[in-house]
């Protein structure tokens, strides 16, 4: 079943064109990847889901319900949460805080302060942060942090997780952890969208792949059907960058 | 019992006693350090914890202090004319919540601070309302002990709420949006709602102040109560002992209150300076505030008074 659906979707910045009529489709309980070069308009397309801009044409469903033009603190509630590229935690903020904003604010219901405090516990500890729970988001490095995010995002108990480059720029022994958390996630039930530029990750992870270059979707499929196409071949050599 | 909790009740006491032993000078002196923390505690909810730099607070005590004055002499009482401060004061950061917390930074302190000089200029012209310069003298006498009980009081609350609320989900809400606005709204926080809440919060306090305060002294006029001294305040002392820390508006009032003192006897007039010179201070030397030195952050965290 389709859980979350893009159609026609068209993002303008300052009259050029970052996303073009994008049409996209993740299904319930998949990974899918969102992969691309730099500048593909794969984190505009987080930004049109999760409600920080609205498209110029297009429409996101989301369980078949239009979701386009809600505001982000609905559409977190809705059950879609997100991490950032350019990691986002409030760096002022406990690692524990950091968790319970989501715990406390981005799911539909409210929990207890006890019930929240234990859920925090066990995310943390699923995200391999249980030891930095007391220390300030900034006082953690680049490869926590990006942990951190994923618990935050966790925190909200989303129906879909938007993953922006959790991965690019760890060491191999994090990158593991990630990836094994990832689809520990997936085995929980959470649908992860993903983008990435590791491809052995998102080649690796991922049921289905969607490919974006200059804003349009240049092709879709299975890791092995991506990876084939003379088109994504001729981008990525095209953009010197693999 | 915690150590801290001890010391809190014994200076409670003390300062519950202290009217009856010291002269009057020190109970005034000591009235006017509970307002400064009033103000400077109460500014900190949207400066230090929401992350928005608030320039205009005084207008809040200013307007608690007309409406309070009007109402007092229009023979409602003491009670309901206090109660209107508060409302007025709260509904007032409401109604200024939705176009003002469209702004950032630097265009929302100005904005604020604009706010301080058009109610001095209403209450300036709206002469049968407020008098206009010759402003209010209330039909009250002058009670400096049971003032002095009032403002202790609303300081003990004040600090107390702030407690609570900060280490409530409440507070969460607004550390993130200091944070990361965008951040806090993608996951869940109706920003907002919550930064009204918070202006809300912030005016109940002062404006309640601004009714007491006007109690106390029985006469205002703009300048007394929309005057560049009151609008210093909050800014100048949070900022000086640390914000967004409970205890750092309550040092800071500390300090430039009893500069302010001393000043004020040897040099009259320049006591003015003092808020400047506090703002140059901490601008210059201590970025996080006294309560953030790096001598003192560690000690304090150890008493349970720093959180970060
Ligand atoms: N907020 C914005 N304002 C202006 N231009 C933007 C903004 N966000 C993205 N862009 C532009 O849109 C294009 C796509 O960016 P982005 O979605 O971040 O790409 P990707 O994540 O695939 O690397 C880029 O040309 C970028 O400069
Ligand atoms: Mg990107």
């Amino acid at each position: 079943m389709v859980i979350l659906e893009g159609k026609g979707l068209t993002k303008y910045f300052r009259g050029l064109s970052a996303l073009q009529s994008v049409d996209f489709k993740v299904e319930e309980g998949s990974i899918t990847g969102l992969i691309g070069p730099n500048g593909a308009g794969k984190t505009t397309l987080f930004n049109l889901i999760s409600g920080l801009f609205s498209p110029n044409h297009g429409t996101t469903t989301f369980h078949g319900m239009d979701i386009t033009h809600l505001r982000p603190d609905r559409i977190c509630h809705l059950g879609i949460s997100r991490t950032y590229q350019l990691i986002r935690p409030f760096l002022g903020l406990s690692v524990l805080r950091n968790v319970l904003v989501g715990i406390y604010y981005g799911r539909d219901g409210t929990l207890p302060k006890k019930k929240a405090e234990e859920e925090a516990g066990s995310i943390l500890e699923f995200m391999e942060l249980s030891s930095k729970a007391t220390y300030r988001a900034d006082q953690l490095n680049t490869g926590e942090r990006k942990r951190l995010e994923m618990a935050r995002a966790l925190g909200t108990n989303p129906k879909v997780l938007l993953l922006d480059e959790v991965i690019a720029g760890l060491n191999p022994a994090e990158t593991t952890t990630i990836m094994k958390r990832i689809e520990a996630t997936r085995d929980k039930g959470v649908t992860v969208f993903m983008i990435e530029h590791v491809m052995k990750a998102v080649m690796g992870l991922s049921d289905r792949v969607i490919v974006l270059h200059h804003g349009e979707k240049i092709a879709e499929g299975t890791p092995q059907e991506v990876t084939t196409d003379p088109g994504v071949i001729k981008a990525y050599l095209g953009d010197k960058r693999i | 019992m915690k150590k801290i909790h001890i010391v809190i009740f014994i200076g409670l006491i003390l300062f519950i006693l202290l009217p009856h032993f010291t002269p009057r000078y020190m109970t005034a002196f000591l009235l006017l350090l509970f307002m400064h923390i009033v103000i400077a505690e109460s500014y900190d909810i949207v400066g230090g914890y929401l992350g928005y730099i608030n320039m205009g607070h005084s207008a809040f005590f200013g307007i608690g202090a007309y409406t309070f004055a009007i109402l007092l002499n229009g023979n409602f009482g003491f009670f309901l004319s206090s109660l209107a401060a508060i409302l007025v004061g709260v509904l007032f950061a409401a109604l200024i919540s939705f176009p003002f917390f469209r702004l950032r930074g630097a265009y929302f302190s100005l904005a604020t601070f604009g706010l301080i000089r058009l109610f001095e200029l209403l209450a300036f012209n709206l002469r049968s309302l407020t008098g206009g310069s010759s402003g209010i003298m209330i039909k009250a006498e002058y009670r400096l002990t049971l003032a002095y009980y009032f403002t202790l009081g609303l300081c003990v609350l004040t600090v107390g709420l702030i407690f609570l609320l900060t280490r409530s989900r409440l507070g969460l809400a607004w550390t993130a949006i200091r944070e990361d606005e965008e951040v806090a709204q993608t996951f869940g926080i109706n920003t907002l709602k919550h930064k009204c809440v918070a202006l809300m919060i912030s005016a109940s306090f002062a404006s309640l102040m601004g009714a007491f305060y006007t109690w106390y002294i029985i006469f205002i006029n703009p300048k007394v109560v929309f005057g560049l001294e009151i609008a210093l305040v909050p800014i100048s002392m949070a900022m000086l002992g640390g914000s967004g820390a409970l205890i750092g508006p309550i040092v800071g009032a500390f300090f430039i209150t009893i500069v302010e003192e001393i000043l004020w006897t040897k040099v009259p007039y320049f006591h003015l300076a003092a808020y400047g010179i506090a703002i140059v201070l901490v601008g210059l030397f201590m970025p996080g505030g006294i309560v953030r030195l790096k001598w003192l952050r560690k000690p304090l965290m150890r008493l349970g008074l720093l959180e970060d």
